[in-house]
């Protein structure tokens, strides 16, 4: 399978950060954290990514704004992204930035990693 | 005895004379002498007729003694006739010795000789005086009767002529007196006012068919009844009474009444006497409804009522300006919301006055426009009470103009919108209040789910590890548990700040909120913060100053706080910066200040007024916002006031801020 995928994660509370690299590196991915927008850029430019987690609230910037903007650029349309928020309504609103899966926070490690994993599949699989 | 015949001449002669004589005619003989005829014989019956002896007559001519009634034309005619035909017969008027006149039926024959010459004339003359009378006498009874039987014929005729004219009047008369009298039905039937006429013993007499129908009883029911037994009320009635005056000839108006028989409708009254050959033989009474006038009219007063009710609740007064007398008139609530006196007359100077001074240019711009002829437009603006107080109006009015569209008159509306502005200003308070409670519960199950977040992470993870441990019998590396349990430790002492916020909010909102005071020094306090906060933070290197040394009597558990708080929310609002500044300092005697600086996104002077709210919490670039509850500064306040000392801010978007807090001292400086 996809299990030496790399992903990005994206969270400006580091604790959240390090522990989502742990749990993923666990299930043997490759993880990339960052804890601003311009962190992840660089990141993206620098590397080859297969996924991205996001936070939807960070620090001074909407994580909805920055799903839309790269689901805007054509070079990044297809990159999965993973929208995570402990808002109560940003379900919708994260689908709605053009996000491919939503978890609410607090979250179950299996079910992350079965959202990265069928995000995964369906850019290696397309119907 | 015997007879013998005539033998001789004179014998003869005799005869004649006596023959002569015997005749009852007198007879007449004249001998014609240069056209004059002379009487030669004159018998006995001549002179009895005509009174005339023959002696008295003989010679003379007939002229002399027969004098007619011929006009001599006539006479002339009669001779000229005899003389042509020997003879002339003819009736004529002759006159006797003593005068009478007598009528005469005359036959005239000539005497001519050998020579056929006229030589004389026989005239036998009977009397036909009486035979003339007698016809006469019969033909002026003839006369009489046909000229009475005339007269009697035209007065006859004339009477019937005259009865079959007065008869054809009549007809006619009947025929208009049936017409007209069906046209006087007709006519109060159509009338659209009530009709009745009484007699003088209150009996109906006629109604009309409105009537009829207002009463709901048929004119068939009425007619001879008198209106008391109809309608038994109508005893005592101002309407009676009046019916009464116009029975002794009065004429009378009765102005909106209820009807007796209706007191539904309102009706205008004329009692009319109803007068037959100059006497007051009943009444006629004429009734208008005028119920719909007296209820539009009560509707409007109503509705004014409603209205002067309304302005007066809805504190709006009116005025009216008189552009060509230049006269402004108020009416009683207009004085009462600029709170000027009604006794003393406005004038436009007055008004101007009382207009709020930073908008009386204004004002007075939008009047000019609307007396240069553009229309007044309605417009909100303040005016200060001559007891100092400042009320916001809302002013609208409307021009009008005359024939030749000049304006002439200017009129409107104030209305003291104080309260309202107000209210609106609580209402949208209140609803930012909600907006922001709701933001409030977002944020806090954010804020609480977020350790819970890295809490449950962490512990799925270590589980899952030690599984994988016992199965595999693979040692779980050291690192992993021990950063693990560290950061689960961090979200605890996290989440035990959020809820001991939380709190302090809930104690702060019922008033329970009670302080701990202790001695301590508070440079301490702020290095033992610095040194927490820089613990878990590495992005900003923090200075200290400590322009003072300062113990104080207060709680320093809360103290400690504000001053996290204060921290925090500088690391957080100076993303792209790496300093902070941290002072302490003492400006006032007995009170100390402790200040922090960052060189973050700074705050709009509007919303620094507001950063102590609840709630609020600060907007970055773009609507840009940040996690956190937004009470952090609240409490803060609340707590810094608690002590008796004051928050500060002083920021300017884009550089950056300096919070702080001044306390008193409370304890003898050493």
């Amino acid at each position: 399978m996809n299990e030496n995928a790399t992903i990005l994660v994206l969270d400006d509370d580091p604790d959240i950060c390090t522990m989502i690299k742990l749990m993923l590196e666990y299930h043997g991915f490759t993880v990339y954290t960052a804890d601003t927008q311009s962190r992840m850029e660089m990141l993206l430019a620098e590397n080859k990514i297969d996924l991205v987690i996001m936070d939807m609230l960070l620090s001074g910037v909407n994580g909805a704004d920055i799903c839309r903007k790269l689901k805007n650029d054509p070079q990044k349309l297809s990159l999965p992204i993973i929208m995570l928020s402990a808002h109560p309504n940003a379900h919708e609103d994260c689908l709605a930035a053009g996000a491919d899966d939503f978890l609410g926070k607090p979250f179950e490690m299996d079910e992350l990693v079965k959202k990265i994993r069928k995000n995964l599949k369906k850019i290696n699989q397309p119907d | 005895m015997a007879f013998r015949h005539i033998q001789n001449e004179e014998e003869r002669l005799r005869f004649s004379a006596i023959l002569y004589d015997s005749i009852a005619d007198a007879v007449i003989g004249t001998d014609n002498r240069e056209n004059e005829y002379r009487i030669i014989s004159w018998n006995k019956a001549a002179e009895k007729l005509y009174g005339w002896k023959a002696d008295e007559v003989i010679g003379r001519t007939t002229q002399e003694v027969l004098p007619t009634n011929m006009t001599p034309a006539q006479r002339q005619q009669m001779l000229e006739e005899f003389e042509r035909n020997g003879h002339w017969t003819g009736e004529v008027i002759h006159k006797t010795k003593n005068g009478h006149i007598i009528h005469i039926q005359a036959n005239v024959s000539s005497v001519k000789n050998k020579e056929g010459e006229i030589i004389g004339a026989v005239a036998v003359n009977r009397d036909i005086t009486e035979r003339i009378h007698a016809e006469e006498k019969l033909k002026l009874s003839e006369e009489k009767y046909r000229q009475l039987s005339e007269s009697l014929d035209d007065k006859i005729r004339l009477r019937t002529n005259q009865l079959d004219d007065l008869n054809k009047i009549l007809q006619e008369k009947n025929s208009t007196l049936a017409n007209t009298q069906s046209y006087l039905q007709q006519l109060i039937d159509s009338s659209i006012e009530y009709v009745l006429v009484l007699d003088r013993d209150l009996h109906f007499i006629l109604v009309n068919k409105r009537y009829e129908e207002a009463i709901g009883i048929n004119r068939d029911d009425l007619i001879g009844k008198t209106i008391l037994q109809i309608n038994p009320k109508a005893a005592g009635t101002l309407q009676m009474d009046y019916i009464s005056k116009a029975l002794e000839g009065e004429t009378l108006y009765l102005k909106k009444m209820r009807a007796v028989s209706r007191p539904d409708i309102y009706v205008d009254t004329y009692f009319v006497p109803l007068v037959i050959q100059n006497k007051f033989e009943g009444v006629i009474v004429m009734s208008r409804d005028i119920t719909t006038i007296v209820e539009a009219e009560q509707e409007l007063e109503n509705r004014n009522r409603q209205l002067n009710d309304a302005q007066q609740i809805a504190r709006t007064g009116s005025w009216d300006w008189n552009i060509i007398t230049g006269q402004l008139s108020w009416s009683d609530n207009m004085y009462k919301v600029y709170g000027l006196d009604p006794s003393e007359p406005i004038s436009f100077e007055k008004f101007s006055a009382c207009i709020h001074p930073d908008e009386r240019e204004n004002v007075l711009k939008g009047i000019q426009e609307a007396l240069a002829g553009g229309p007044f437009k309605d417009f909100y603006h303040r005016i200060i009470t001559p007891a100092g107080e400042t009320r916001i109006l809302y002013a609208r009015g409307e021009t009008i103009f005359d024939n030749e569209g000049k304006l002439v008159r200017m009129l409107g509306t104030g209305q003291d919108v104080t309260e309202q502005i107000h209210q609106v200003e609580e209402i949208k308070k209140l609803v930012e209040f909600d907006v922001q409670k709701s933001n409030f519960i977002a944020m806090a199950s954010h804020e609480l789910k977020t350790p819970l977040t890295s809490i449950k992470g962490y512990v799925q993870l270590l589980l899952d590890a030690l599984e994988k441990e016992k199965k595999e019998e693979k040692t779980l590396p050291p690192l992993l548990l021990k950063s693990s349990l560290k950061s689960v430790e961090k979200q605890v002492n996290r989440l035990t700040r959020i809820i001991s916020e939380l709190l302090d909010l809930s104690k702060i909102e019922t008033g329970t909120l009670d302080l701990r005071k202790e001695k301590f020094l508070l440079n301490q306090l702020a290095i033992e913060t610095v040194e927490d906060i820089l613990y878990t933070n590495s992005t900003h290197q923090i200075n200290i100053f400590h322009d003072a040394e300062q113990l104080v009597e207060a709680d320093k558990d809360r103290i400690n706080q504000v001053m996290i708080n204060f921290l925090t929310n500088a690391i957080k609002y100076s993303p792209q910066s790496n300093k902070i500044n941290v002072r302490i300092h003492r400006d006032l005697p007995d009170h100390v200040t402790f200040s922090v600086e960052d060189f973050g996104i700074g705050i709009d002077v509007d919303e620094q007024k507001r950063v102590f709210e609840r709630f609020y919490r600060a907007k970055g670039k773009e609507e840009q916002t940040y996690p956190g509850f937004g009470i952090g500064l609240f409490i803060a306040n609340e707590f810094i006031q608690k002590h008796g000392g004051h928050l500060n801010v002083k920021s300017e978007k884009g550089k950056g801020s300096v919070f702080s807090f001044t306390i008193p001292i409370n304890t003898p400086a050493p």
